[in-house]
């Protein structure tokens, strides 16, 4: 080959490799400079991302605070599938069979989800335990991945159900706390819009907007997880031995309102809410409206005390148990003849509280029943609380207010009755009770802080003293609650058994059986009440309720460690022998 | 002999000026620079994003071990356990309380708070 030759060739094959390049460039340049919108805007959406970033509901403790948590979200994944990629690979039944074993599911069911060659996405199975799902991932099955996911998880299951309520699917508080305080758990999903490269992988540097997730607020509870585990352990065991169609329980904080715990049967499994019906979802500490029965008896004389329409030792005949007024009989489940007014509680006398309802009248009966709390929500900031029924003084007739005095003819929840006690043993303070103590934001900023406060004043100290007193004596021997004592320790507090309404008139077979009291009695920290709905065969506050007041009374002040008061009534003559004969009614 | 002229002394070719030279390697530094801070930043913004995955699966951890553990130490969990041994426990009565008082004590009791402490000790009977 000559130098001439080799020139030509040299030269031929750099003016290829030039016009090589110039059509690169000039395609290039065509694309990144024309005017082809519909290009830039394909390219620029394939690589564009906008994301919604998951946010953590925020968790619910009690009063110990974090180390106790009561509901919180827990990671896990979802097992998807892409059928159409099972299809082209033909593994249908490979797969199935797998995923069927590994889950535990069907592999018909299976087959069927992901033999769909048209179908892109298919859910196999949601919020599996991240362990189960590292053992599927690592079998590399074609066309099945994961996806991240979170449940919100409740450890204690089936403990505080109806207090904490639950999530639904789409992570929306449906009952309990989680519905009431919904918008402080949710926090606040984050966002984020990025680029990807050609293997889908962000690219960090065209990260555009990025608002990080604000992680719901976390929510401590009134509630101490060990009391409430007694109480459940105690209308557990009512549930066995009476076999009722309902029982629960509350302990509140005399003092402050503060609810310790509170307990509802039926009951449901907090992680498995859906396979739970309607009766099992019902606090019925809350939601359930019932006559009291005598418990509310203490709150009729406590306001004839506090008026000075009756003493503690004025008499009262109780017309050997049958007595009749306005055109009506009103019966006492024992016959006596005259009793103080401290003797008729003792012994629950239903005629003595009628005569002594009769010497407040009808307006100023409602109006203490109203200031004690009956007939409007406690404003414990629970979903799902009833009012209770209290009629207008209007709406009364000649009867009414003999009726009410014993307990019939209005309607309570049980944490009404508890607080109306409470504020006897709270020297006539009535506190509102409440359940949610704090809420503090993820960076450690308290949002709200619950402070104890006082709804009203139904009753003066030296009132709620007397009554104290009169409540102390109803579990002494001849009392109708001494089953509710608890060793060392002298307890406070009242029998309630009523019958069920039925047919515009009364049953004689279904009661609700309720003991309410507060311990120690001269100086009350806790209070408590035990309702039963028509438990069987027993039927009466004192032999059925009572004793499991003591229960969890007794577990309630040896975890508390509180002392028995040092000044005991018992130690003390309070009836100071003033029988008052000239005012016998 | 002649004497040799050093100053006719010439370089064969292009010799490029020194400022443009200077313009060249700045500009090259700038150049080699800016890929060495873009490849920098890259590599830093893999890292994150790494440990922006990271971090996240080891909240999700942190909040699964919680929630086994609080499910583990749950009352009735603990009693199960404990029963499973054979053992029960309960709480102390009033009478089974000891209180200790000591100097010790009283300053430890002041920092806290003004209720009275009390040692949780179970006296058998042969001891009372």
């Amino acid at each position: 080959m000559n130098d001439r030759s080799l020139i030509r060739r040299v030269v031929l094959s750099g003016a290829v490799l030039v016009l090589a390049l110039i059509g690169l460039g000039g395609r290039l340049a065509f694309l990144h400079l024309s005017g082809h919108a519909e290009v830039h805007a394909s390219v620029k959406k394939t690589r564009h991302i906008k994301r919604e970033l998951t946010v953590r509901r925020g968790n619910i403790c009690d009063r110990g605070g974090s180390n106790n948590l009561l509901a919180l979200d827990m990671a896990v994944k979802d097992v998807c599938a892409d059928p159409m990629k099972i299809v082209q690979e033909n593994k249908v039944v490979e797969v199935a069979s797998v995923l069927a074993e590994r889950l535990d599911l069907p592999t018909d069911t299976v087959a069927v989800k992901i033999s769909d060659p048209k179908r892109r996405f298919a859910y196999i199975r949601r919020y599996l335990p991240r362990e189960h799902a590292d053992e599927l991932a690592s079998l590399e099955l074609p066309g099945v991945f994961l996806e991240n996911s979170l449940i919100r998880f409740y450890p204690q299951q089936d403990m505080l159900c109806h207090v904490l309520g639950f999530v639904n699917r789409e992570g929306v508080g449906s009952a309990g706390i989680e519905q009431r305080l919904n918008r402080y758990l949710k926090g606040s999903p984050g966002y984020m819009e990025s680029e990807v490269n050609a293997l889908r992988q962000e690219v960090y540097l065209q990260r555009g907007r990025h608002i990080p997730a604000l992680p719901g607020a976390d929510v401590t509870l009134t509630i101490d997880q060990h009391i409430q585990f007694a109480v459940e352990n105690a209308v557990d065991e009512i549930m066995a031995e009476h076999s009722p169609k309902g029982a629960w329980a509350i302990v509140e904080k005399v003092k402050t309102g503060e609810i310790l715990a509170m307990a509802s049967r039926p009951s449901f499994n907090l992680n498995k809410f859906n396979k739970s019906d309607e009766n099992a979802r019902m606090n019925r500490c809350i939601g359930f409206v019932y006559e009291p029965g005598s418990t509310f008896k203490a709150i009729t004389i406590a306001a004839s005390l506090n008026e000075g329409t009756v003493t503690r030792d004025t008499v009262f005949n109780c017309e050997h148990g049958t007595w009749y007024y306005g055109g009506k009989r009103l019966r006492d489940f024992h016959a006596y003849g005259d009793l103080t007014v401290a003797d008729g509680l003792k012994k629950s006398s239903n005629i003595l509280a009628a005569k002594v309802a009769l010497t407040l009248g009808d307006k100023r009966l409602h109006e203490y029943l109203e200031s004690f709390g009956i007939g409007r929500k406690s404003g414990i900031g629970l979903p799902g609380e009833e009012y209770g029924i209290l009629h207008p003084v209007r709406r009364w007739s000649k009867i009414s207010s003999t009726r009410i005095a014993m307990g019939h003819g209005v309607a309570v929840t049980s944490l009404q009755v508890l607080n109306a006690l409470c504020a006897i043993a709270n020297n006539g303070v009535l506190m509102k009770p409440y359940i949610i103590e704090r809420i503090t934001g993820e960076d450690g900023t308290v949002l709200s802080q619950a402070h104890p406060e006082a709804l009203g004043r139904p009753i003066n100290s030296r009132t709620a003293a007397t009554m104290r007193h009169l409540l102390y004596r109803v579990t002494e021997a001849g009392g109708t609650g001494k089953r509710a004592r608890v060793p060392d320790f002298e307890v406070a507090g009242k029998t309630g058994t009523a019958e069920k309404p039925s047919n515009g008139g009364y049953s004689g077979t279904a009661h609700v059986a309720s003991f309410v009291g507060f311990l120690p009695a001269s100086n009350p920290e806790i209070g408590i009440i035990v309702v039963v709905d028509e438990p069987q065969p027993l039927h009466t506050g004192g032999r059925v309720a009572a004793p499991y007041f003591s229960k969890i009374a007794e577990q309630t002040v040896r975890y508390l460690g509180t002392q028995p008061s040092k000044t005991k009534f018992a130690d003390r003559n309070l009836s100071g022998g003033r029988v008052s004969l000239a005012s016998r009614y | 002999m002649a004497r040799r002229n050093r100053k006719k002394q010439r370089v064969n070719g292009f010799l490029m000026p020194a400022p443009v030279a200077s313009v060249v390697v700045m500009l090259s530094v700038l150049a080699l620079a800016y890929i060495w801070l873009g490849t920098r930043c890259e590599s830093v913004g893999k890292a994150i994003k790494v440990l922006e995955s990271e971090q996240v699966i080891l909240k999700q951890e942190l909040s699964n071990q919680r929630g086994k553990w609080a499910e583990m130490k749950s009352p009735r969990n603990l009693e199960r356990a404990l029963a499973k041994h054979g053992i029960r426990m309960t709480l102390p009565k009033g009478q089974q309380l000891v209180e200790i008082r000591g100097k010790f004590y009283e300053g430890w009791r002041n920092t806290f708070d003004d209720s009275p402490k009390y040692a949780r000790l179970e006296r058998s009977r042969t001891h009372e």
